[in-house]
């Protein structure tokens, strides 16, 4: 590690590694990246992994085929999968409500020419064994999404961006962001006491990048939130490897295959927010609430309860909590800020990490590098609420309840 | 009525503990806690056993009040019934005064056939708590448990394998049962389970409820006292290595003087 | 609560203490709550003292109870070894703890006993004294020709209350754990597991026991004040046995009088035995540490070729067995074997103190781990910071060229 850069991404989980990748496909000079941990080994190692093209955010659309088109690049110049499975989605409505959803989804990947198709309850028992066909009104089948390895995606992109020459330093803490008198960026300190400089410091440090931005007197309108998942006990049979995933809105739930297992995601209806101060170092030690294991199920099970029929009775082999990063608006904040010159950030995933981080880190790298963006960045703008205080209550009430009254699954 | 007594144990989700570099004091990194390990090996063995014999699974722990959820868990993965055994007074008990709080336990149960214990616990490393309570009680025990051969009402039949050496053995009723990690299958636990379990009562005893005097229990009654405690210090001096032929002609250099 | 109980052991002196919360912080069992001043919750805390250690002003205390609960017993100035055997031979931890023995009882005046319990055995008590024993107590009998817990803690409970040695010394092994549990309840004594070190305090003539503590980033010292006799476990591999001599006089005491009923509850009805020398880690010169770091079993297969080739043994952490890249049985650690090779290399192994307890008889270490922080580079002689993943094809490379 030398101590001049000319740019530094703190964080390497999705969005820092995605951003990394696509400033040194932009030969953006020499690129730094800090983890206090290893790469990929927090929230990123605890996504739900779905790809879902199709949404009614024509921007977000953009930004999940941009990292469908990352995955290809990346397979190409590392010359390794990164074990992207295809195994298509099916949105299930059972309502009136869902139904309108399904509809719009229907619109939107028509006209982004995403391949798609009504299918009849006949055919949702073929492709999904384990449900209840009886209980699906309406099934929107879309055979090219695709599910990834949260972990591997996210360090396909470190050694993408290590192969064109990004330097990526593990277990190394972030202590602060260094800023001159005037307020431009100078660098950041370590945790013990080393400084490196660079001109652009980018703060991707995902739950964790409130606490770095605190000094500075920035707060992201942000806070994280409690998502969790089950895994069901292993059955070949009724859970096959690689059937589609599904989303059920009228569930508050989202299913996937995991090698013979169920992934069952299930929101409940007041989400979880944490705030930043009470965070670990490592996930691993950090409390998300052990008990909320069986609680959530118990609240959740009767609306999922039509569709896996023994949801009561089937063995529950893991339970997996994680924080995403939520903004009231749900939607992501990447971009600069104009008291501070070559700060940038690239955070508030909204549970979209793995779907949109290859166009999170696109935006993001234009932005740093005076581009041309390809989506409008206001919708991102990290300014768009005004200033906040992402350490209060209400505050951090306002970002679960964006999850809350999230659509889909 | 045939009766097994599973005893479980509150222990720290990780052991891992930092050491501050300036205060020389201990930092834990996490707060969590959870079952230890072993004893839910010991829990499943007991319940796989109780299905075929009709035996009355009691889950019991030791602790304070947050060793409830233990005993929670327990109710979900099939004990019948559960009770905390929880006083100030029995705080600072070493295994010796341990065992003999849970021997006292099991007395006030009664008409037991089986104990099952994890073989050890992951915060003490112990796998004294086991063999303590049967010495106590005086009844046989098997530790290094495999499996059952038989089971009968009089006795059971049971495979002991310790590393090179295994023994099966004919065991007389009641007994003392130490199981690892290697005996069973643990099964998952399901929501039926947990609202079952949410819906029964665990029964709390101290040292009076047990007959104990409190003089005889905790830290004062325990054989054992801790005096001091000290963090241990390394002062290795350590040469740097950074390619594989410096790597390999230390290797040689060691291997072939 | 009810006021007759007997006020909580652990105190805090208002007069002196500060509110500075280092007790509250440094809790491990959350059990004192920082208000005005610490408050202690009796539910929560195990009274372990670290609190007390802790306070820079003094203020925190555990009172100890002045009158004893039971008689000073009168004791041998004895230390005894319970010799462990299996097919005609003596054990080596028991040779180790005869030597960590001899040296406590030479600095304090004491004399050695081994006790040696079976069926035809009388060629081994040569090999206890030429190992350090002055006497070897010796209990043959037919019905203690196999291994039975019940029958061997039997006899020596009463084999010790007869001569009430100071001190019993066990190996923490398989046979010895289970066995000296149920004999520590039946004398009603304290019994320290996996001590690492063992000391005598003149002063108080009583016996240091040193156990790691907390996974072993604290070392506890611990000792039996009231009760007879202080037992101690010592894995084996930690204590080094003497050079043996021939030429040793000691005495065989056998206690020929003595009456010994089987525990008739207990029978065998089938036993194989492949002898108490644990596997081919105990004997490999070279052994090779495999830690969460190396992250896939494809790895961990192109390690073990390259350990066969050069004739070393694969073990592995706790962590590595828990990701299942290694077998249980090959665990190193405070909960699998203790090791002492002339070379241990270790790869993506931070060296959590669980594991490095074990491994501290290692005469070189070589360790290879990402972080240039972690612990295992604090024991390491040879330190090589790099990813395994990285490492490993630089390494492997050159030995395959070299052929080592």
């Amino acid at each position: 590690m030398k101590n001049q850069y000319d740019m530094i991404i703190v964080g390497g989980g999705l969005l820092g590694c995605a951003t990394a990748y696509q400033l040194a496909k932009r030969r953006a000079g020499n690129i730094l990246l800090l983890d206090g941990n290893d790469i990929a080994s927090q929230a990123s190692a605890r996504a739900a992994c779905l790809l879902t093209r199709a949404r009614t955010k024509p921007a977000l659309m953009e930004m999940v085929q941009e990292t469908y088109d990352c995955i290809e690049e990346m397979e190409a110049l590392l010359g390794e999968s990164l074990g992207l499975q295809q195994c298509g989605s099916i949105t299930i409505a059972s309502s009136e409500a869902s139904l309108r959803e399904v509809e719009a989804l229907e619109q939107a990947a028509n006209r982004f020419g995403i391949a798609n198709e009504r299918i009849g309850q006949e055919r949702v028992r073929e492709l999904l064994p384990w449900i209840n066909e009886e209980a699906v009104q309406v099934a929107l089948y879309m055979p090219t999404d695709a599910f990834i390895d949260s972990a591997l995606l996210c360090s396909g992109y470190a050694k993408a961006a290590q192969k064109l020459g990004v330097e990526l330093k593990t277990n190394t803490k972030v202590r602060e962001i260094a800023v001159t008198a005037d307020g431009a960026v100078e660098g950041v300190i370590l945790c013990d006491g080393t400084k490196i400089q660079a001109p652009v410091v980018v703060n991707a440090a995902g739950s964790w990048a409130n606490l770095l931005m605190r000094p500075l007197g920035i707060g992201l309108p942000f806070t994280p939130v409690r998502s969790h998942f089950w895994i069901s006990d292993p059955d070949a049979e009724r859970f096959p490897a690689n059937h589609p995933f599904t989303v059920i809105p009228d569930a508050r739930a989202f299913t996937r295959s995991d090698v013979g297992s169920l992934i069952i995601g299930l929101r409940e209806s007041e989400c979880q927010p944490f705030d930043p101060q009470t965070l670990t170092d490592k996930l691993e030690d950090f409390d998300f609430r052990a008990e909320a294991k069986w609680k959530i199920l118990d609240e959740c099970a009767p609306l999922l309860k039509p569709y896996l029929r023994d949801i009561d009775t089937l063995g529950i082999a893991h339970y997996m909590a994680g924080p995403s990063c939520y903004v009231p608006d749900a939607k992501f904040i990447i971009g600069g800020f104009k008291q501070h010159r070559g700060l940038f950030t690239v955070t508030g995933c909204c549970g979209g990490g793995v779907a949109a981080g290859g166009g999170m880190g696109r935006l993001a790298a234009e932005m740093i590098l005076g581009e041309t963006p390809f989506v409008d960045p206001a919708l991102f703008a990290p300014d768009r609420f005004g200033e906040v205080d992402p350490f209060t209550v209400e505050f951090q009430k306002r970002c679960a309840d964006a999850r809350s009254n999230k659509k889909g699954g | 009525m045939k009766r097994y007594i599973v005893f479980l144990k509150q222990v720290p989700l990780s052991t891992k503990v930092g050491i501050d570099p300036v205060t020389k004091t201990l930092k834990r990194s996490s707060a969590m806690s959870q079952t230890n390990p072993d004893d839910l090996y010991a829990l499943q063995v007991a319940v796989n056993l109780s299905r075929q014999t009709g035996a009355e699974v009691v889950a019991v722990s030791m602790g304070p009040a947050s060793a409830q959820t233990v005993l929670r868990e327990a109710l979900q993965r099939g004990a019948h019934r559960a009770i905390l055994l929880s006083s100030a007074a029995f705080a600072g008990s070493d295994t010796w005064c341990t065992s003999l709080i849970l021997a006292e336990a099991v007395r006030k149960i009664g008409d037991y056939d089986m104990l099952f214990f994890g073989k050890m616990a992951i915060d003490g490393d112990t796998a004294q708590v086991g063999p303590e309570v049967a010495g106590h009680l005086d009844i046989p025990q098997v530790t290094s448990f495999s499996h059952f051969e038989s089971v009968m009402p009089q006795g059971v039949c049971v495979c002991k394998k310790m590393e090179q050496f295994q023994q099966v053995l004919q065991v007389a009723l009641p007994c003392a049962i130490m199981v690892g990690r290697d005996a069973a299958e643990l099964q998952s636990p399901t929501l039926e389970g947990w609202r079952r379990a949410m819906q029964q009562e665990i029964v709390v005893w101290n040292e009076k409820d047990l007959g104990l005097d409190p003089a005889h229990v905790g830290l004062m009654a325990s054989p054992t006292r801790v005096v001091s405690t000290h963090v241990p210090e390394y002062t290795k001096e350590i040469s740097w290595i950074n390619s594989g032929e410096q790597f390999s002609l230390t290797l040689n250099t060691i291997i072939n003087p | 609560m009810n006021s007759n109980k007997i006020s909580f052991p652990l105190q805090v002196n208002t007069d002196l203490c500060t509110a500075c919360g280092i007790c509250a912080e440094t809790c491990a069992f959350q059990a004192i709550q920082m208000n005005d001043g610490p408050e202690i919750n009796p539910q929560a805390c195990r009274l372990c003292g670290s609190c007390v250690q802790n306070c820079p002003s003094e203020a925190l205390s555990i009172q100890e109870n002045t009158e004893t609960q039971t008689e000073e017993q009168q004791t041998a100035a004895e230390i005894w070894v319970l010799a462990e055997h299996s097919q005609g031979q003596i054990a080596a931890v028991t040779y180790e703890l005869l030597g960590i023995a001899r040296r406590l009882a030479d600095q304090s005046g004491m004399r050695v006993a081994a006790m040696l319990l079976g069926h035809q055995l009388e060629p081994m008590t040569a090999d206890l004294i030429a190992y350090g024993a002055d006497t070897v107590h010796l209990v043959d009998r037919v019905g203690l020709e196999t291994f039975i817990e019940e029958n061997y803690a039997r006899v020596a409970c009463d084999l010790i209350r007869e001569c009430k040695p100071a001190a019993l010394l066990v190996g923490a092994t398989v046979r010895g754990r289970g066995l000296s549990a149920r004999l520590a309840a039946l004398l009603h004594t304290g019994l320290t597991a996996d001590c690492t070190e063992l000391r005598m305090d003149t002063e108080s003539g009583l016996l240091q026991q040193v156990r790691p503590a907390f996974g072993g980033n604290l070392m506890a010292t611990i000792v039996t004040p009231h009760h007879r006799p202080q037992m101690a476990s010592v894995r084996p591999g930690v204590m080094q046995a003497q050079e043996p001599d021939r030429m040793r006089s000691g005495e065989v005491i056998r206690h020929e009088d003595y009456t010994f009923c089987p525990d008739e509850r207990i029978s065998v009805i089938h036993e194989e035995d492949e002898g108490c020398q644990t596997a081919s880690l105990s004997q490999s010169r070279v052994i090779i540490g495999i830690g969460r770091g190396v992250k896939n079993k494809e790895t961990v297969a192109e390690i073990e070729a390259w350990a066969e080739r050069i004739g070393a043994a694969v073990a592995g952490s706790r962590a590595a067995v828990e990701a299942n890249l290694i077998d249980a049985s090959r665990q190193v650690g405070q909960t699998g074997h203790t090791i002492a090779p002339d070379l241990y290399v270790a790869i993506g192994i931070s060296g959590q103190i669980q594991h490095t307890a074990a491994i501290t008889g290692a005469k070189r270490i070589i360790a290879i781990n990402p972080d240039s922080n972690a612990p295992i580079f604090r024991i390491a002689d040879y330190g090589w910071v790099a990813p395994v993943e990285e490492a490993l094809p630089k390494m492997m490379q050159i030995l395959n060229e070299l052929g080592v």
